[in-house]
């Protein structure tokens, strides 16, 4: 196992905590929703990190943090360890760029592709438009679609298309680091391990970084170095992904494992343990949060939230994988 | 990636068939193949040009009076009719076809102005609430309320009582005491943009939020702002036709279309054909703006985009 301190981390969040205050109605003032809370995650460079949770973890409020898009309230970003704090918008957009999930959404339905692709030189004055033409060419090809898409709008396009334009577009100031929020889930199965592909031969070629977000974790293991799983807020376990998905420290992460459908009819729908019920983030449970829905549940996790466990290179937050390891 | 060659075609040519066909010929078929929207067009096109070639169409000055020849039968009639005047003359013995023809300026520069005016006031309260949302939604939200809560007209009345009935009074009154459609859509359109990833992926490059308000977002809720503006011209017209047959709105001896109607109310009955051409001249006018806007909105608003 290597030492990931060996390794200089492209990105580097501190303890970021992101609480948003809500409103609970007419004239009963507002309640503090803490949608990340000290999340220290690093991401070294050169590899792929696959960030798992279900549906209001936090993760995209994550995203949005890293992307400069949103201010964290406490905690602080470093891009190649220098931190965000003293950088502009347009400081973050150069080192970051995200790839979203929607290639409907994220594409503007009046621009042409070229005009969409080119956009980040022209915000960043970068050249001038003979020169930008030349780069759009260089990066369509780059992407695998025909030069001639150029021309197109985004609706004459498929949906991969759609997708390789967004990469295009993430990359054409060749950022360190791209952050894909499941990249693939809105594509057509067929075409979803195209765009994985690319995405691993840009890396490869480009020398990029990822964070990649998703609820697949078949695309995670397949692409992903190490893994980070997110559980209302907080990283509850993070290592290498061969020894995550090996051995799985947190209940949770084995829940997420036990829940991921096999080709196999003779097999019915996984049972995760997990019930339907999703703790309310305004209002978490005592204790370790998961407590609740956790099917190892003893006395202690009821009061005593867990404190990171590290064994090695592998992270969980449990009481259990206190006892397990030692 | 592969390029597969087929004899005699380029690969340029081959992806130009497979693409499909460019927004603008789908535009071009969709406004071909809509009728009521061409209907529309075509009419006003053709009052746009009458009011423009005024001064070349008209027979006669509008505000030439003609005591000798007054109340003169337009030429269907087969007494009492003037070669010189094919649609009569009024009261005082103006030309009325020269009249009906300047009348058509006035409708439209009313139209056209208050449409602007009401409209910059209400896409810069309804993208500003819809964008920012939170407390400038809120404010802009009273504002609205407050305006509706006002009755047009009556306030038009006092303002024309107050400062005195001219054009540009009626203008400065309907233009800004019409924006609050402009505003509600604007608003509604703008709220949805503003939380699609395009805008997210604007922000994540760095753009400037003026920058993501004029170029990503505004692009693409110009169709419906075309719409409203259109629904909001053919009223604004309305109201001054109105506002104008009331006596509160332009005066004497101008020639506008409801000032006409409020001047030919006494011969209703033994010259009807004094209210019915302009009646009928600002129902074709509203009726073809309708037309209009109701095509636009089929034409450029794509289902599906």
């Amino acid at each position: 196992m290597k030492d990931k301190n060996l390794v200089d981390s492209a990105l580097e969040t501190k303890d970021v905590t992101c609480v948003f205050q809500v409103s609970q109605g007419f004239m009963k003032g507002k309640k503090p929703l803490a949608a990340v809370k000290g999340v220290s995650l690093k991401v070294p460079k050169g590899q792929v990190v696959g960030l798992v949770g279900e549906s209001g973890c936090g993760k995209s409020t994550l995203a949005s943090i890293l992307l400069g898009l949103q201010a964290p309230t406490k905690g602080d970003v470093l891009y190649s360890g220098e931190s965000a704090s003293g950088f502009n918008r347009k400081d973050v957009a150069r080192r970051i760029q995200p790839i979203f999930q929607d290639p409907y959404s994220s594409l503007n339905p009046t621009k042409t592709i070229r005009s969409i692709v080119s956009q980040p030189l022209r915000i960043h004055n970068v050249g001038d438009p003979s020169e930008w033409n030349a780069k759009v060419a260089e990066i369509l090809d780059l992407v695998g679609l025909p030069r001639r898409a150029a021309g197109s709008y985004p609706s004459q396009l498929s949906g991969g298309q759609r997708q390789r334009v967004a990469i295009a577009r993430a990359l054409i100031m060749r950022p360190e680091i791209v952050i894909c929020d499941e990249p693939t889930s809105a594509l057509d199965v067929s075409v979803q391990s195209q765009i994985l592909n690319l995405l691993q031969d840009l890396k490869e070629e480009l020398g990029l970084t990822y964070l990649l977000i998703s609820h697949n974790l078949a695309v995670v293991e397949h692409l992903a170095d190490r893994v980070a799983v997110m559980y209302l807020g907080r990283i509850v376990e993070e290592g290498p992904s061969e020894d995550v998905f090996a051995d799985p420290r947190h209940p949770y992460t084995r829940a997420l494992l036990e829940s991921v459908l096999t080709p196999d009819p003779t097999l019915s729908v996984p049972d995760t343990h997990l019930g339907a019920v999703f703790p309310n983030p305004i209002d978490p449970p005592s204790g370790c949060v998961f407590h609740p829905r956790c099917a190892d549940c003893i006395d202690k996790c009821k009061t005593i939230a867990p404190e990171p466990i590290q064994d090695g290179d592998h992270m969980a937050e449990c009481h259990l994988a206190d006892r397990s390891c030692q | 990636m592969t390029m597969i060659s087929t004899p005699g075609k380029s690969f340029d040519e081959i992806a130009q068939e497979t693409l499909e066909p460019s927004p603008f010929s789908k535009l071009r078929k969709r406004i071909f193949g809509n009728y009521s929207f061409l209907a529309g067009l075509i009419i006003i096109m053709a009052i746009f040009a009458m009011a423009l070639l005024a001064p070349l169409i008209a027979p006669h000055n509008p505000y030439e009076t003609d005591l000798a020849s007054r109340l003169m039968n337009p030429f269907w009639h087969e007494v009492k009719t003037d070669e010189e005047h094919p649609l009569g003359t009024d009261k005082v013995g103006r030309d009325y076809l020269s009249r009906l023809v300047y009348g058509a300026q006035i409708s439209l520069l009313i139209g056209f102005s208050t449409m602007l005016i009401s409209g910059t006031i209400g896409t810069v309260l309804g993208v500003a609430a819809g964008y920012f949302g939170g407390r400038v939604d809120m404010v802009v939200n009273f504002i609205i309320n407050t305006r509706l809560a006002m009755p047009v007209f009556l306030v038009a009345m006092a303002a024309v009582v107050a400062f005195g009935a001219s054009l540009m009074v009626v203008i400065l009154v309907l233009g800004l005491f019409l924006w609050d459609r402009f505003a509600v859509v604007m608003r509604s359109i703008t709220m949805q943009a503003r939380d699609l990833d395009y805008v997210k992926a604007a922000r994540a490059m760095g753009c400037s939020t003026p920058y993501i308000i004029v170029r990503e977002i505004f692009p693409n809720v110009i169709g419906s702002l075309t719409v409203v503006a259109t629904v909001e011209m053919a009223n604004a017209i309305l109201l001054e036709a109105a506002l104008s047959f009331l006596g509160f709105g332009v005066q004497a001896p101008t020639p506008s279309w409801g000032l006409m109607l409020n001047e030919a109310r006494e011969y209703m009955f033994f010259s009807p054909w004094l209210l019915a051409l302009p009646g009928a001249c600002l129902f074709l006018l509203v009726l073809a703006i309708n037309l209009f806007g109701d095509g636009l909105r089929d034409v450029t608003l794509e289902k599906g985009r």
